[in-house]
């Protein structure tokens, strides 16, 4: 799938997503509680959460009305368009969400390994994920931790996470 | 003077300064405030004053010109500033053309630079008394103008521009409410008091959004990140060019410099603005966003120019322009120059240094540019994929030093998604961007205003000031559909 297809022939859920979000943000909305010392003359906090989740619903009813015009007046489905195998499709979306998943691991493990563990490992298996040969991976994930910590840790002196294994830097 | 700067115990630092500047303003994470922070202790060992101060001015305009770099090759801002340039540089690089984008930025950051300080020469009283007479009123319709150049941006999608920058708005209401104190969807959690963080969001949104699209659409994984041509485009070749777009570069610099001045409005705005005054005004409107060169020349001009223009009210009145010039200013009492009214009849050869520091700054920023594209453009010539998983590890890294907290490499994930997911619904980041700067001021203000006047709208249109800021935002969006009905009642 290409990206100009990606692009031209959108699924048409940006509607419905906008306004299930305005509403949960409208639900949320009933907790914001003024402190009491404000001044009359304010509207309030609730002010512009209130009116941009409206506004916000309001756009998505518009994008809805206007994809469903779109859709009636040319006759075709609005849809995403395949022009790659649908194979080729699937296994990149495969391997995106793994990379994102890989990515979430990688973050939430980060506190319990350390950053120096975690990006090595990571790194590695993110490379070798996207069809990098494994020495090739490794030895960038080396040099790139090695690069980070220099930078980061020693000369910026920021405190990265050094997990429960207490590794370097 | 000019003799005294060129020594060589002042230039060599100065140099090494800027060098650390490009540096630190092109990893994304890292912001040119962070650049001008950390080169200040250091400057305080240098046996000169001359050369402290050098290393002080010479960082804070190259970080902002080095932003652009990832911004362009990347689609990574460096710095906030930079987050423009992204939208024509990185279109100019996916063609090939990313070293020439880049020479352009740098020459129109130099010149850009050099209008600004220049105008700061030339006018700097006269504009700080005009900065002075903004009040909540007038900030208020800025904020707006500043957010319907996003309209603009995201051209021929002007509604989908809109719901980007409200929802930009809507999430920078999450944190302490700044008028009340009330707290806002922070759902019990010390992180959220203080909001989304910028950098995070703008890492994420365009960082790690790109990361997945490129694992989507990725050919090859031996394809390098950038494609790079034959050198083509020399030197000569980038001179033409701005030569051919001079207009431009001034009319950017100048805009660059006016909004700079204005306390609280920084080389960010500035660049968004003069992007979006370009494309409003182009012949081509078609061609921004795909990669047109006015859309690079004109917000690296006005970044650049807007550094000198927020030196106006901070150097007059020790008002600051932005984050970057309050730590300077700081640095500035460190070496007994006392910012306000007096400084030119009390320190006027200091003040003159300055000057000429940050005159001959923005033609050193030539050579120590030059050096990092070269640099970033020899990093660039890895494996695309290589290069996308060392971009997910800064990103992790440049948000984590932040704040020194992992929250905010969740919320670099979290938007990561959701640009990734904006995107293929063709809603447009930039205005997002615009609304989560914009949105607090826009707010703050509002409510400040109304409080004043005890709940009266009325001053928000009737001050000379506001009056002209509403009738430039009716112009700009009534004069095409204006000039549109004209042209088609000539036709017929």
């Amino acid at each position: 799938m290409s990206e100009s297809s990606l692009g031209k022939n959108r699924s048409g859920s940006l509607g419905y997503v906008l306004i299930v979000f305005a509403l949960i943000v409208l639900y949320f909305s009933r907790d914001i509680r003024e402190l009491g010392f404000g001044n009359n003359s304010d509207p309030g906090p609730m002010l512009f959460p209130v009116g941009l989740s409206i506004l916000i619903a309001f756009g998505g009813a518009i994008e809805i009305y206007a994809n469903w015009k779109v859709k009636t007046q040319s006759g075709e489905a609005i849809g995403l368009v395949d022009e790659s195998s649908a194979l080729d499709v699937k296994n990149k979306r495969l391997r995106a969400g793994a990379l994102m998943g890989l990515f979430l691991v990688y973050i939430l493990a980060m506190p319990y390994v350390g950053f120096t563990l975690g990006t090595l490992v990571f790194a590695t298996a993110m490379m070798m994920l996207l069809k990098i040969p494994w020495k090739m991976a490794l030895s960038v994930s080396v040099a790139l931790t090695l690069v980070v910590n220099l930078l980061f840790g020693m000369l910026f002196h920021v405190p990265l996470p050094s997990g429960i294994f207490g590794l370097p830097f | 003077m000019i003799s005294d700067l060129l020594q060589f115990h002042v230039l060599v630092p100065w140099l090494l300064a800027m060098l650390f500047g490009i540096f630190v303003g092109a990893t994304p994470g890292l912001t040119a405030t962070m650049a001008v922070a950390l080169i200040v202790p250091v400057s305080f060992y240098m046996p000169d004053p001359n050369t402290g101060l050098a290393m002080i001015i010479g960082v804070s305009f190259t970080a902002i010109f080095a932003g652009d770099i990832p911004a362009t090759y990347l689609r990574i801002p460096g710095t906030p500033a930079s987050a423009a340039a992204t939208l024509d540089g990185h279109q100019l690089a996916k063609q090939g053309r990313g070293g020439f984008a880049l020479m352009i930025d740098l020459f129109c950051s130099s010149i850009g630079g050099l209008i600004g300080v220049g105008l700061l020469i030339l006018i700097a009283p006269q504009l700080a008394r005009f900065a002075l007479r903004f009040s909540n009123f007038e900030y208020f319709w800025l904020a707006i103008f500043g957010l319907s150049m996003s309209a603009v941006v995201s051209s021929g999608n002007t509604l989908r521009g809109l719901i980007s920058a409200g929802l930009g708005i809507l999430l920078a209401t999450v944190g302490l409410d700044i008028v009340s104190g009330a707290q806002r969807f922070t759902f019990g959690n010390a992180e959220l008091m203080s909001g989304f963080g910028f950098i995070p969001v703008m890492i994420g949104l365009f960082g790690v959004s790109e990361v997945i699209r490129s694992v989507l659409s990725s050919p090859s994984t031996s394809e390098s990140a950038i494609k790079t041509t034959a050198s083509k485009d020399s030197i000569w070749e980038v001179l033409k060019t701005i030569w051919s777009k001079k207009l431009t570069v001034l009319k950017s610099s100048v805009a660059g410099t006016v909004i700079g001045a204005l306390p609280g409005a920084g080389a960010d705005i500035a660049a968004w603005a003069a992007y979006g005054m370009e494309q409003r005004t182009s012949k081509d409107k078609e061609s921004f966003g795909k990669g047109a060169i006015a859309g690079v020349i004109a917000p690296t001009s006005a970044n650049n120019a807007a550094v000198g223009g927020a030196w106006i009210p901070a150097l007059v009145f020790g008002i600051p322009g932005d984050a970057v010039t309050a730590i300077v200013l700081g640095a500035f009492m460190m070496y007994e120059i006392k910012p306000g009214p007096l400084i030119f009849q009390q320190n006027p050869e200091q003040v003159h240094s300055i000057f000429l520091i940050a005159l001959i700054t923005q033609f050193l920023l030539l050579p120590c540019g030059y050096i990092g594209l070269k640099t970033f453009g020899w990093i660039l010539r890895l494996p695309r994929n290589v290069v996308m998983v060392a971009v997910l590890v800064f990103s992790v890294v440049g948000a984590y030093s932040l704040r020194n907290s992992l929250f905010d490499v969740y919320l670099v994930a979290g938007f990561g998604l959701v640009g990734f997911y904006l995107e293929s619904q063709k809603a447009p980041l930039a205005p997002l961007i615009l609304g989560l700067i914009l949105g607090p001021m826009v707010e703050e203000n509002l409510r400040t205003g109304l409080i004043k006047t005890e709940g009266d709208l009325t001053p928000f249109f009737t001050r000379p000031i506001c009056a002209v800021l509403v009738l430039i935002l009716a112009a700009a969006f009534l004069a095409p559909v204006v000039l549109s009905w004209i042209r088609k009642r000539v036709q017929v």
